[in-house]
C-alpha cells in the first residue's frame, strides 16, 4: 500500500498566537490556523491531553489548516501558557476545576465565532482528558456539528466522557484509540455502543494515547479520517 | 497555486486486520483487507437519499456553472446537483420505472450512475464509511454487502462478486444538461436532512494535489487531480484527459470496437458513443483515482 500525502507549501498563512480569556478572566493561550485556499470550509477545536499543551496538536492542526479548515489550539488553564488559579497542577483537580476547563474551551468556541465560524460548522476535538471536555463541550452547545476524540477517559472524578452522551445526542461521533491502551480500549467502545447516534470508532494498531496516535503512517491515514469527519459533518 | 513537495511514504507490513469494520463483514474480501479504511464519518453519516424528490427545471435554484450528474433513461432526463450529492454521495431513484442509484465520491471526483438490480435482487443502497483506493464502498441494506464504486462489483459479503450494471450519467454543467434536456427535472434542496446545500465541504480539494487516503497504485503519467474521462470495454481501459480533448471529439478503438469521444471542455464533460451512437457507461475522474483502479489503462495521448 502507497500512502501519499502531498502537501502543499504555497499559500501558507502563518499560524497566529492569541490570548483568549475565560469568563472568570483565567488568560487563555491558543493558536489559530487560518484555513487555506480560501474561505474556511468548516472549524476545528483542539484540547490537549493532561499536562500537556496545544503544540501536541501542531501538525495535525497545519494539515486540517491545509484541507480548508480553520483550527483552533487552545491551552486551557493550568496548560501551556495558560494561567492557573486553581495553583495545582491539573493531575490533582477535580470536577470542579475540569468543568471549568470546559468554559475555557466555550472561549474557544467564541473566538471561532468571532473569526467566522458558527459552531454549525465547527467540530470540538480533544486527547484524553481534552476528549472528555471537547465531549462535555458539545454536549451543552447543541448546535456544535460534532466532536472527534482522541482516547477519551471516562473517569467520574473528573468528566466523564459517559455522562455527555445523552446530551450529545444523535450527532455523529468519531473516536479514535490505540489497541494497546487499556482500559481506554473499553472505555472507547463503550462509547461507541452507548451514542445515541452513529460513532466512527478506530482502533489503531499499538499502543498509542491521545495525540500519540497522530504519530507515524497510521497517524496519517487517523488525521486523513479525522479531517474527513470534520469536514463531512453536516 | 504555487510548487508542491510530493512525500512518497512506504508503509510497513500491517498487522492482522479485523474481520468486521463498521458493522460490516470483511471475511474473504475479493480486495485487500488491510487497504479498507475507516473514511472519518461513521456508517449512514454520509445519509443515501431514498426518496428523492425533483422539481421543474426552472425551480432548480441552480446557477449555470453548477454541476450535476444527469440522467437520461426511456425519454426522461433527470439532473442530481452536486451540491447534493456531495453531502449523500447516493440517490437511491427510479428513471421511467427503472430502479437506479447515483452515486458520487467526491475524494475520486467519481459519479457513477447504476442499475438497482444486481446480483438477482434489487437493492438500496448506503454510504458504508469505508474506502477502498480512497473510493467510497457502497453497501446494500438487503445483505450487507460492500460494494466497490469504481470496481463495479461486491468485493465482501453474501453478494460477493456480484457486478453492478453502469447505466450512462452526464457529469457536466448545468447550463449545458439543460440545453441539452430542456424537460429535465431535478432533484430537490428539500432532502429533508440538516445539511447547508450551499457550502461545499470539498471546496479547493480539487485545486490541489492532496490525495488524502492511501491508494495502492500511483501513476505519475499526469497530474493526481487531473480530469479524465474513462472508458472500461471488454475488459480493456482507457482514459482521456479531458483538458486536452478536442472539441471535434476522438475517434477511436478500444477492445476492437470502434467508438467516438465526444467532449466540451468549457463545461468539463464528456461522453462515448459506439459505432451505431448510442452512448456507453463512461466515468469523470481524477486521475489518481482511475488509474489507482486501472494500473494496465490506456492514456490518450501517452506515447507509450
Amino acid at each position: 500500500m502507497i500512502s501519499n500525502l502531498l502537501l502543499s507549501t504555497a499559500a501558507a498563512v502563518a499560524p497566529l498566537e492569541l490570548i483568549l480569556h475565560s469568563t472568570d478572566s483565567v488568560s487563555l493561550a491558543a493558536t489559530y490556523y487560518a484555513a487555506q485556499g480560501g474561505e474556511a470550509r468548516a472549524g476545528l477545536l483542539l484540547l490537549p491531553m493532561l499536562g500537556a499543551d496545544r503544540s501536541t496538536w501542531a501538525g495535525f492542526a497545519a494539515q486540517a489548516s491545509a484541507a480548508g479548515i480553520a483550527v483552533l489550539a487552545l491551552d486551557p488553564r493550568g496548560h501551556g501558557g495558560s494561567g492557573n488559579p486553581a495553583g495545582t497542577p491539573p493531575a490533582a483537580w477535580g470536577r470542579a476545576e475540569w468543568l471549568a476547563v470546559v468554559e475555557d474551551a466555550r472561549a474557544g468556541l467564541r473566538e471561532l465565532s468571532a473569526r467566522g465560524l458558527a459552531p454549525e460548522r465547527v467540530v470540538a476535538a480533544g486527547a484524553s482528558i481534552g476528549a472528555s471536555a471537547a465531549l462535555h463541550l458539545a454536549a451543552s452547545e447543541p448546535s456544535l456539528a460534532g466532536a472527534a476524540l482522541l482516547s477519551p477517559g471516562d473517569n467520574p472524578a473528573r468528566l466523564p466522557s459517559s455522562a455527555a452522551l445523552p446530551g450529545y445526542g444523535k450527532r455523529p461521533l468519531f473516536i479514535g484509540v490505540g489497541a494497546g491502551d487499556g482500559a481506554f480500549v473499553d472505555i472507547a467502545r463503550k462509547l461507541a455502543r452507548e451514542a445515541p447516534g452513529s460513532t466512527a470508532l478506530i482502533v489503531q494498531p499499538g499502543s498509542g494515547h491521545g495525540t500519540q496516535l497522530l504519530a507515524g503512517s497510521g497517524g496519517r491515514t487517523l488525521t486523513a479520517q479525522i479531517i474527513r469527519f470534520v469536514l463531512d459533518a453536516p | 497555486m504555487g510548487p508542491v513537495i510530493a512525500l512518497l511514504l512506504l508503509t510497513s507490513s500491517p498487522p492482522a486486520a479485523a474481520e468486521r469494520l463498521n458493522g460490516f463483514d470483511l471475511s474473504g474480501m475479493l480486495v485487500p483487507r488491510e487497504s479498507v479504511l475507516r473514511g472519518g464519518p461513521p456508517r449512514d453519516g454520509i445519509p443515501a437519499l431514498t426518496d428523492p424528490k425533483f422539481v421543474p427545471a426552472e425551480r432548480s435554484g441552480l446557477g449555470p456553472q453548477d454541476r450535476v450528474v444527469g440522467v437520461k433513461l426511456g425519454g426522461a432526463a433527470k439532473a442530481y446537483p452536486l451540491r447534493i450529492l456531495n453531502w449523500h454521495e447516493v440517490v437511491n431513484d427510479a428513471v421511467t420505472g427503472r430502479r437506479v442509484v447515483v452515486t458520487y465520491c467526491p475524494l475520486c471526483g467519481t459519479a457513477m450512475v447504476f442499475d438497482a438490480q444486481a446480483g438477482g435482487r434489487r437493492r438500496t443502497f448506503g454510504v458504508s464509511g469505508l474506502l477502498y483506493n480512497s473510493d467510497v464502498l457502497l453497501y446494500d441494506r438487503e445483505s450487507e454487502s460492500l460494494w466497490s464504486h469504481l470496481m463495479r462489483k461486491a468485493v465482501s459479503g453474501p453478494a460477493k462478486g456480484a457486478e453492478l450494471v453502469q447505466i450512462p450519467g452526464r457529469h457536466t454543467t448545468w447550463r449545458e444538461w439543460l440545453q441539452e434536456n430542456p424537460e429535465t427535472t431535478v432533484l430537490s434542496f428539500e432532502t429533508g436532512m440538516p445539511r447547508d446545500y450551499g457550502r461545499d465541504p470539498y471546496a479547493g480539494y480539487g485545486s490541489n494535489e492532496a490525495v488524502f487516503f492511501p491508494i495502492g497504485h500511483s501513476d505519475r503519467r499526469l497530474a493526481a487531480k487531473e480530469w479524465i474521462l474513462g472508458l472500461a470495454l471488454d475488459g480493456k481501459t482507457k482514459a482521456y484527459p479531458l483538458k486536452d480533448c478536442p472539441e471535434k471529439g476522438i475517434e477511436d478503438r478500444v477492445a476492437g470496437r470502434e467508438i467516438s469521444v465526444r467532449c466540451k471542455r468549457a463545461d468539463r464533460s464528456g461522453y462515448v458513443l459506439d459505432k451505431d451512437g448510442v452512448e456507453l457507461p463512461s466515468t469523470q475522474a481524477y486521475w489518481f483515482a482511475w488509474s489507482a483502479f486501472h494500473p494496465d489503462t490506456e492514456l490518450q495521448g501517452d506515447p507509450k
